[in-house]
């Protein structure tokens, strides 16, 4: 499997071929306190969701949307769409666009999951950006800190719909939501540069994301994942 | 097709692009697990431009980019929390300064 651990100074830190020379790096946080800022900003965007769920859907379908999609991306994708008197069939299309993102992160997370492929298929309900970060980042058991940070993701998602269902203040929540995710991504994106050359490469997809994102807004999320996969594939095999 | 159907379908797209990964893919080997092994830092790096940007190709509020800012001086300490607490500081400064 290629996985190896070892003490680096002061951390347990998981390496795997192409990781080169760990550096030392402060203790990581518990499962739960390391989850608990993904699980807040979850929630803001929950209750932002279901305030704004609620003219296209009515609230009851809004709130199992979000019970039964559990995906930020895809549900405010199906909103905006229908909100603009799309068909269904491009709500669909549009939606299975966005799934493909799973698939890298199903890879990356592939070598530290249970060999069980029922237990993996139970923990791919977890499976979003910020608990795959989570998990990758964990110097412990993967599967535990995706159940754990997903259960928690999970609930502050529906909980915090419900609340924007209710009436929640949608308003002033939105300009602290357009900073949350790409503060939570930079955290991830740190937690996961366990080398001077993964941070090398995370500058370097960040800077070309930019530039195809200015030069191609449409690409979105495709792009971005693209520039990430060319970035890996960079460099010595 | 109705609402109730759409979202069923969604959901069951949604799922199956989950499980369908996770349960299929084998574990990477050779060259596949050295790009596998390199992908996450890019990845959410990537994810950061990303979500960044507004739609439309907007540029991104300044408060927004103060609280990015913020969150990469305190990155290499490699705590979630601490990340978002110094970027929740720097856009909430930002947006004093600017009001």
């Amino acid at each position: 499997m290629g996985v190896e651990w070892y003490q680096a100074g002061y951390h347990i830190h998981p390496t795997f071929p192409g990781m080169e020379h760990p550096s030392r790096r402060p203790p990581a946080a518990t499962p739960i306190t390391a989850a608990l800022p993904v699980a807040v900003a979850i929630g803001v965007f929950g209750v932002i969701y279901g305030a704004a769920a609620v003219p296209v859907l009515g609230g009851g379908l809004a709130w199992w949307s979000s019970v039964l999609i559990f995906s930020g991306a895809a549900q405010f994708t199906m909103l905006g769409l229908l909100a603009a008197g799309s068909p269904p069939a491009a709500v669909v299309v549009a939606t299975a666009i966005l799934a493909l993102r799973h698939i890298p992160l199903a890879m990356v997370l592939r070598p530290r999951l249970p060999a069980r492929p029922s237990r993996r298929a139970a923990l791919s309900w977890f499976l979003i950006d910020e608990t795959t970060g989570l998990a990758l980042a964990a110097p412990g058991d993967a599967s535990r800190t995706l159940a754990l940070g997903g259960a928690m993701a999970y609930t502050a998602w529906v909980g915090g719909t419900a609340i924007g269902i209710a009436g929640g203040s949608a308003a002033s929540l939105e300009p602290v939501a357009d900073a949350l995710f790409p503060v939570l991504f930079v955290g991830l994106a740190g937690m996961t540069a366990a080398s001077n050359s993964t941070v090398v490469r995370a500058v370097l997809a960040a800077v070309l994301t930019l530039v195809l994102l200015l030069v191609w807004p449409a690409i979105g999320g495709i792009g971005a994942v693209g520039v990430a996969i060319l970035v890996a594939m960079a460099g010595p095999r | 097709m109705s609402l109730l159907a759409l979202v069923g379908l969604v959901a069951a797209v949604t799922l199956l692009s989950r499980v369908a990964p996770m349960v299929l893919l084998p574990v990477p080997d050779g060259y596949l697990a050295t790009v596998v092994a390199r992908l996450p830092a890019p990845l959410f790096a990537a994810l950061a431009v990303l979500s960044l940007l507004p739609a439309g190709g907007h540029r991104p509020s300044l408060p927004a980019m103060v609280a990015v800012l913020a969150a990469l001086v305190v990155a290499p300490r490699r705590s979630l929390l601490i990340t978002v607490l110094a970027g929740l500081t720097g856009y909430l400064a930002a947006a004093a300064v600017l009001a």
